[in-house]
C-alpha cells in the first residue's frame, strides 16, 4: 500500500480552499460595492429630503429605519454567501481526502 | 520499528478523520423555490404600488385607499416568514425577512403622516423608499441563488 504523503495532502487541500474562498470573495466584493453605490445614493436622497424642509426629523429616522433594513440584510446575505463558501472548500478538502486515502487503499473506503 | 508504528499511528489518522468527515457538509439551507417565488411576487407587487403613488393625486393618494394593499403585504410577509422559519439552517434568510416586515410597517406610517398632512407622498419620497426595498429584496433573492452552489 503507497504511504499517504501529509505534506503533499495537505498543501492540496489548502490550495483548493483558497482556491474557493478566493473566487467567492471577488464575487462578495462585487456585490457589497454595487449596494454600497445604492445606499449612498438613498442616503443622500434622504438628506436633501430633510434639509430642503420636504420632511421632518421624525420622517427623515422613518426613512433611515428602512435603509438600514435594507443594509442589514444586504450584509446578511454577505454572511449566508460566506457560510456557503466555507461549506464548499470543506467539501472540495473532503473530497481530495477521499481521492488519497482510497487510492493508498486501493478501494472505495470514503 | 518505531518509525513503522508512527507510520501506522499517521495513516490510522487520516483514514478515521477521512472516515469520520466523508459525509458531505451542509453548513446552510439548500435552496428554496417557494422563498425565491414569494419574494419576487412581493416585488412586483410593491413595484406596482409604488406605480400607482407616483400618479396618484388628492384624495386618491390618501392612505385610506390603500389599507388593503398593506393588510394583503402583510399577510404575504407572514407566509414568507413562516416558510423561512419552517427550513433548517436559514437563520439569514430568517433574518431578513422579519427586516422586510418591520420594513413595511415603516413605509406604512410614512404614508399615514403624509395622509394625517392631507399631503400625497412625492416621488421624491417614494424614490429612497423603494431603493431601499428593492435593495432589500434584492438581498434576499441574492443568498437565495446562491444557495442553489451552483446546481442545476
Amino acid at each position: 500500500m503507497p504511504a499517504i504523503d501529509i505534506d503533499q495532502l495537505s498543501g492540496s487541500i489548502a490550495a483548493k480552499m483558497t482556491e474557493i474562498l478566493s473566487g467567492y470573495a471577488s464575487n462578495i466584493a462585487i456585490y457589497a460595492e454595487s449596494e454600497a453605490k445604492v445606499l449612498a445614493t438613498s442616503l443622500a436622497q434622504i438628506a436633501k429630503l430633510r434639509v430642503t424642509g420636504a420632511i421632518d426629523d421624525e420622517e427623515a429616522r422613518l426613512h433611515l429605519e428602512i435603509q438600514k433594513n435594507a443594509s442589514r440584510a444586504v450584509l446578511m446575505a454577505i454572511a449566508g454567501i460566506s457560510i456557503i463558501a466555507a461549506e464548499q472548500a470543506i467539501n472540495a478538502a473532503l473530497g481530495i481526502v477521499a481521492e488519497v486515502v482510497n487510492g493508498a487503499i486501493g478501494f472505495g473506503l470514503l | 520499528m518505531v518509525h513503522q508504528s508512527i507510520r501506522r499511528r499517521r495513516i490510522a489518522f487520516v483514514l478515521i478523520s477521512g472516515a469520520l468527515l466523508s459525509a458531505c457538509v451542509r453548513l446552510i439551507s439548500d435552496y428554496d423555490e417557494r422563498t425565491d417565488t414569494l419574494t419576487a411576487d412581493l416585488q412586483k407587487a410593491t413595484a406596482l404600488h409604488f406605480e400607482e403613488l407616483r400618479s396618484a393625486t388628492m384624495p386618491g393618494c390618501l392612505h385610506e385607499n390603500y389599507a388593503p394593499f398593506y393588510k394583503a403585504r402583510r399577510a404575504d410577509l407572514s407566509a414568507l416568514a413562516l416558510r423561512a422559519k419552517s427550513i433548517p439552517k436559514n437563520t439569514q434568510t430568517v433574518g431578513q425577512v422579519e427586516l422586510l416586515q418591520s420594513s413595511f410597517g415603516t413605509i406604512e406610517k410614512l404614508h399615514i403622516r403624509d395622509s394625517a398632512k392631507s399631503e400625497c407622498l412625492t416621488a421624491a419620497e417614494i424614490d429612497p423608499i423603494q431603493s431601499g426595498l428593492d435593495q432589500h429584496f434584492r438581498a434576499i433573492m441574492t443568498l437565495e441563488i446562491a444557495k442553489k452552489r451552483g446546481e442545476e
